[in-house]
């Protein structure tokens, strides 16, 4: 341990009243606390999910329905709540760490899987699919309403379209030496190519292809099945571990690159690969559900303000609150003109709007 | 001898930055590289800890060689203070305690903590460890630079332009606090300075570089009117003020 002379160093304005590194555990411990209390509220949130909706079901037969007693809403509780409000968990814990990691190593406050064009490179790719591929033009003859008759050719094209577009943003960037402003400037330039592309195959698209590539920009959780999820979830899950066992590597990248490198940082490595991982992440659930934005550039600035920049709490509280707003926007979509169900990402950008306005004006006062 | 350079030689494309640089450090000894700006003096730092890798030449920190090893060991031997870094939403004190990163397995240990906090109770910084990065002035961010460098426990500190927009009681108190640890720790610094009389005052060796090279090094004594004025292209007076020398422009 390095030594000091103190009568020499010490601040003689006023002497510490407690030892920094006390405050710090406290500090610490209140962290944790946020913590404790966004998985109390996730879980309170789960369970009003369940129970509302054109049907309201009682606490009780949700209860009796999760632990395997009879009961007369099981079928409601398994097949089609449940796949929801699981898929808005993981989707909205997925996006939001994506953006935190994101925002970290491309040292850009606005990097999210939006911002970057992930989601116009895989709506280009549901487009093509449902105009070209023909996985989208059929229209239900008793409601009107389209159908995106083979869902699977989109969700492939739509991930296989997103990956392309992370592909040219990691080429680009690698051309430029992997710099985070180079990152975000491909991803600026990606998100308005592919844009184009789409607007062109809109162009040439009949009607009812053109309702349904509207239709299928429309974010919807509504869409994922169980074993979607299962994807979405072991995806998840490895990816997440990856980056909260670099946590502190991303917290010595936060503090500038020469600090990071001098600190032992490969930065352009654990940004490459941080890159690859988040797009990954970004494009799965993007390619399931259509585009929602905003979760993964909100959720993260809310928890950067309440907890601050400490990845080892960043990540896993971004991934809370990202699965809390999510969910609670598609709640909140569900019920709010019951019984039709507003597409969740028309609340997402509703909600994530103003609270981002709110956010920033609040960030420059201080 | 703590760390010796060797014949280090740095091209960025095939523009040559630096040609047979070679010299030696010795325990509790500041060094100051002087020299203008873009004679290649923070590339020469960069060399150092490996953040830029030298097209030839070593990096010896006592009988290991730095140009072997992993940029982690590297870091466990030689901190760094970067001339350009970012005010992250981290607090003083969990900018601190990231130097303690090259040591941290799964996480921070109690242990890690005491240690970050120790330096900033020693540093006066106890008042600000809770406040952000952006909360405070430039001289108490240079300190709280300074002390994530120490708590790595290095061998060598290198320090690039650690007084530049710093005030004059900021300056000789950062100065001051490299010259004490370096003497109480008998470890090694080696600094990049544009203040020539800030660095006469607090190093005990010079190393001028003109055009990527070394021109002279030494003790103060290589600081006449000619060398400096060789370097820095401009006629300098070299006077005598209360027993040290002061540069002054002709």
């Amino acid at each position: 341990m390095m030594k000091l002379s103190e009568e020499k160093f010490n601040n003689t304005n006023s002497a510490p009243v407690t030892r920094s590194s006390d405050r710090y555990l406290r500090y610490i411990a209140r962290k944790t606390l946020f913590l404790i209390s966004c998985i109390i509220l996730l879980f309170v949130m789960m369970i009003i999910s369940v129970s509302v909706g054109t049907l309201s079901i009682p606490m009780e037969e949700i209860v009796r329905s999760l632990v395997g007693l009879e009961s007369n809403y099981s079928n409601i509780v398994w097949h089609i709540r449940m796949p929801r409000v699981l898929a808005g968990i993981v989707a909205g814990a997925s996006l939001a760490v994506a953006g935190a990691v994101m925002q970290s190593i491309l040292k850009n406050p606005l990097a999210s899987p939006y911002t970057l064009g992930l989601s116009q490179s895989a709506a280009f790719g549901a487009a093509f699919a449902i105009i070209f591929l023909g996985a989208g033009s059929a229209i239900s003859g008793t409601t009107g309403t389209v159908i995106v008759n083979n869902p699977y050719i989109v969700t492939i094209m739509a991930f296989v379209w997103a990956l392309v577009g992370m592909t040219f943003i990691m080429i680009l960037s690698a051309m430029t030496r992997v710099s985070p402003e180079a990152m975000i400037l491909a991803g600026v330039a990606i998100a308005a190519i592919f844009q184009a592309g789409t607007t062109a195959l809109q162009f040439f698209a009949d009607s009812i292809q053109l309702s349904s590539i509207v239709y299928w920009t429309f974010g919807d959780i509504g869409r994922v099945t169980w074993s979607q999820c299962g994807v979405l979830i072991a995806i998840m899950i490895p990816t997440l571990a990856y980056f909260i066992y670099n946590r502190w590597n991303y917290n010595a990248m936060d503090a500038g690159e020469e600090t990071a490198r001098g600190l032992g940082v490969d930065t352009g490595r654990m940004r490459i690969i941080g890159m690859i991982l988040s797009s990954l992440l970004s494009a799965v659930v993007v390619s399931f559900m259509g585009i929602i934005g905003f979760i993964g550039l909100v959720a993260p600035h809310i928890t950067r303000r309440v907890i601050g920049g400490d990845h080892r709490f960043l990540i896993p509280g971004s991934a809370l609150i990202g699965a809390i707003l999510l969910m609670g926007s598609d709640t909140l979509a569900r019920t709010i003109i019951s019984p039709m169900v507003v597409p969740v990402g028309v609340i997402t950008a509703f909600l994530g709007g103003p609270l981002f306005i709110y956010l920033l004006v609040k960030g420059y006062k201080k | 001898m703590m760390l010796k350079v060797d014949d280090i030689e740095f091209k960025y494309r095939s523009t040559p930055i630096l040609d047979e640089v070679s010299f030696s450090v010795e325990a509790a000894e500041v060094v100051s590289i002087l020299g203008p700006n873009g004679v290649g003096k923070t590339t020469l730092l960069k060399c150092i800890n490996g953040i830029l890798k030298a097209k030839k030449g070593t990096v010896m920190v006592g009988k290991e060689s730095l140009t072997d090893m992993s940029r982690l060991e590297i870091a466990k031997r030689v901190g760094y203070v970067a001339q350009k870094s970012d005010t992250s939403m981290a607090t003083v004190f969990e900018s601190v305690l990231l130097g303690r990163k090259p040591y941290v397995r799964w996480d921070v240990t109690r242990e890690d903590v005491r240690v970050a906090g120790e330096m900033i109770d020693r540093l006066g910084l106890s008042d600000l460890s809770m406040k952000y990065i952006g909360e405070i002035s430039g001289g108490e961010f240079q300190m709280v630079q300074i002390a994530r460098a120490l708590v790595q426990d290095p061998k060598i500190l290198l320090l690039d332009e650690p007084t530049s927009n710093l005030d004059l009681s900021n300056q000789v108190r950062i100065m001051s606090l490299i010259k004490d640890t370096v003497e109480q720790n008998n470890i090694s610094a080696i600094l990049t300075m544009h203040d020539l009389n800030l660095a006469i005052r607090h190093s005990n060796r010079f190393i001028l570089l003109k055009e990527g090279r070394i021109y002279a090094a030494g003790g103060v004594e290589v600081l006449t009117p000619d060398v400096i004025g060789e370097v820095y292209g401009i006629p300098v007076c070299v006077e005598t003020i209360r027993g040290q020398p002061v540069v002054v422009p002709a």
